[in-house]
């Protein structure tokens, strides 16, 4: 299928490394050699650089929201490859895999017995304690947002869904959130049978979220659970739809959320175990001396 | 299409090719002298149209047309700017020239505000697996084909090859909407 050749592929990776500053003087005055002789490099080599461009934007800015992502193993991978850049990633990393394992055999029972509030609470000062364990996300990465279909083969004049649906993103990503909010409204009143409208509440939430409305963006979450057509798209509704919830401090909500997105056993399951069980023990339906040391201290 | 096309698009007097060539080599002038030699843009881009003047002008008198078409445009630029510069009474010398060391981060120029916006959007369009994998590429600056195939369990060339496939789908998403 693949109808390039290995001079393509050589092309690639110089662009690669000379974006890296991996190029002697020589190779970088022959490189440009073939640059100029050749628009279609330029152009790769302008949209290699702009890709860059926006994430090194997004770990300079603090949209990747740096300051609820730990250090994860991604990092280890390039320890020799100059200095990592921190960027939140919505979807959650392997952070806790040496101690899932261990307590995976327990879960189902754990989460089974924990319907009722226990008679000894967690004491206010241990309470106090697991509210700053709680990861918060402070926003979502736009890449998190919902999409119509792959590059290839897509015909938006025949479809005004998906043309609609597109300006939206556009209006998103270029940080016009009430723009996208309104065509995103304009998308769910326009088409409320549309299979796709889920996709729609889904985006208008993560945009009210990075606006700093919880409280309504976890009602979009709600609303794109509910028209969600496939169990991703229902996790990841659920799980930002927690996420809000704990940020508008909607606790008991927001635990509730969390289980239901621990419930699919996808993506998100690790990070949602974890926020539910700091959860339990912050609103006394598990001890504090219960919770899993790993869960605290990963 | 590369630069034989723009010699022969003069040739056959087809203008309409000619002038989107010009362009485009244009670009890529401004580019290299904005990176290579911090040249200012308005400079860049009478140095870049000089050095394709001159070229045109071989191939429409029927003289020798230059070996490597695209190292002479690349040096008479060059020549084109330090000339400029010594017109304006600076002292272009060897030692000056040394001095005008490229930039250290080419892609802050090479990037374009409008490119970023679009290829936003067309992340999004992406298979997932796709996006995950520019993502961690991405994410992590410089890092080694290898780290990438040992995390998405794919062989070095195969990266390569998932990677110019991505890379061709978003440069051919943003030429539709650009």
């Amino acid at each position: 299928m693949d109808n390039f050749t290995e001079k393509e592929l050589d092309i690639r990776k110089k662009i690669d490394a000379y974006l890296n500053g991996e190029m002697t003087a020589k190779e970088q005055d022959d490189f440009w050699d073939v640059v100029i002789g050749n628009p279609e490099v330029h152009h790769s080599l302008k949209v290699e650089a702009s890709l860059r461009m926006i994430y090194k934007n997004n770990s300079t800015n603090g949209n990747g929201d740096k300051a609820t992502k730990k250090e994860n193993e991604v990092i280890e991978h390039e320890s020799h490859a100059g200095e990592p850049e921190e960027i939140y990633n919505v979807t959650p990393m392997s952070h806790y895999k040496n101690w899932i394992i261990a307590i995976a055999a327990v879960i189902v029972l754990v989460i089974g017995i924990n319907l009722f509030k226990i008679n000894s609470p967690t004491s206010p000062a241990n309470r106090v304690h697991l509210l700053s364990e709680l990861n918060m996300i402070s926003s979502i990465d736009l890449f998190a947002m919902e999409s119509m279909d792959t590059v290839r083969g897509d015909s938006r004049e025949e479809d005004p869904f998906a043309f609609l649906f597109d300006r939206s993103l556009i209006f998103a990503f270029s940080e016009e959130p009430n723009e996208a909010l309104k065509m995103y409204q304009d998308l769910i009143d326009r088409f409320p049978d549309d299979p796709r409208v889920g996709k729609a509440f889904m985006n208008a939430g993560i945009v009210l979220y990075n606006m700093e409305e919880y409280e309504k963006a976890a009602e979009f979450f709600g609303e794109a659970i509910a028209k969600a057509i496939d169990d991703r798209s229902k996790e990841k509704a659920w799980w930002f739809k927690a996420n809000a919830e704990l940020v508008d401090g909607n606790y008991e909500m927001a635990r509730y959320s969390f289980h239901m997105t621990f419930g699919f056993d996808g993506v998100y399951r690790r990070e949602a175990f974890r926020q539910l069980r700091i959860l339990d023990a912050y609103l006394g339906y598990i001890d504090f001396q219960d919770i899993e040391p790993e869960v605290i201290d990963p | 299409m590369d630069i034989s096309a723009f010699i022969d698009a003069i040739r056959s007097k087809n203008d309409k090719m000619t002038d989107e060539l010009y362009s485009l080599i244009q670009n890529a002038l401004i580019d290299y002298l904005k990176i290579c030699y911090r040249t200012p843009f308005q400079d860049a881009q009478d140095a870049a149209q000089d050095a394709l003047l001159a070229l045109i002008e071989i191939v429409r008198s029927d003289r020798q047309i230059p070996e490597k078409p695209e190292y002479y445009l690349k040096i008479s630029a060059r020549n084109a700017y330090l000339k400029m510069l010594r017109k304006n009474g600076k002292n272009v010398g060897d030692e000056f020239i040394e001095q005008l060391q490229p930039v250290s981060s080419p892609e802050e120029i090479l990037a374009k505000s409008e490119m970023m916006h679009l290829l936003r959007l067309c992340i999004t369009k992406l298979e997932e697996a796709s996006r995950k994998i520019i993502e961690f590429w991405l994410e992590n600056p410089g890092v080694k084909a290898e780290a990438i195939g040992q995390e998405f369990n794919l062989s070095v060339s195969n990266v390569w090859v998932r990677k110019h496939r991505i890379n061709k789908q978003l440069e051919a998403c943003i030429r539709k909407r650009m």
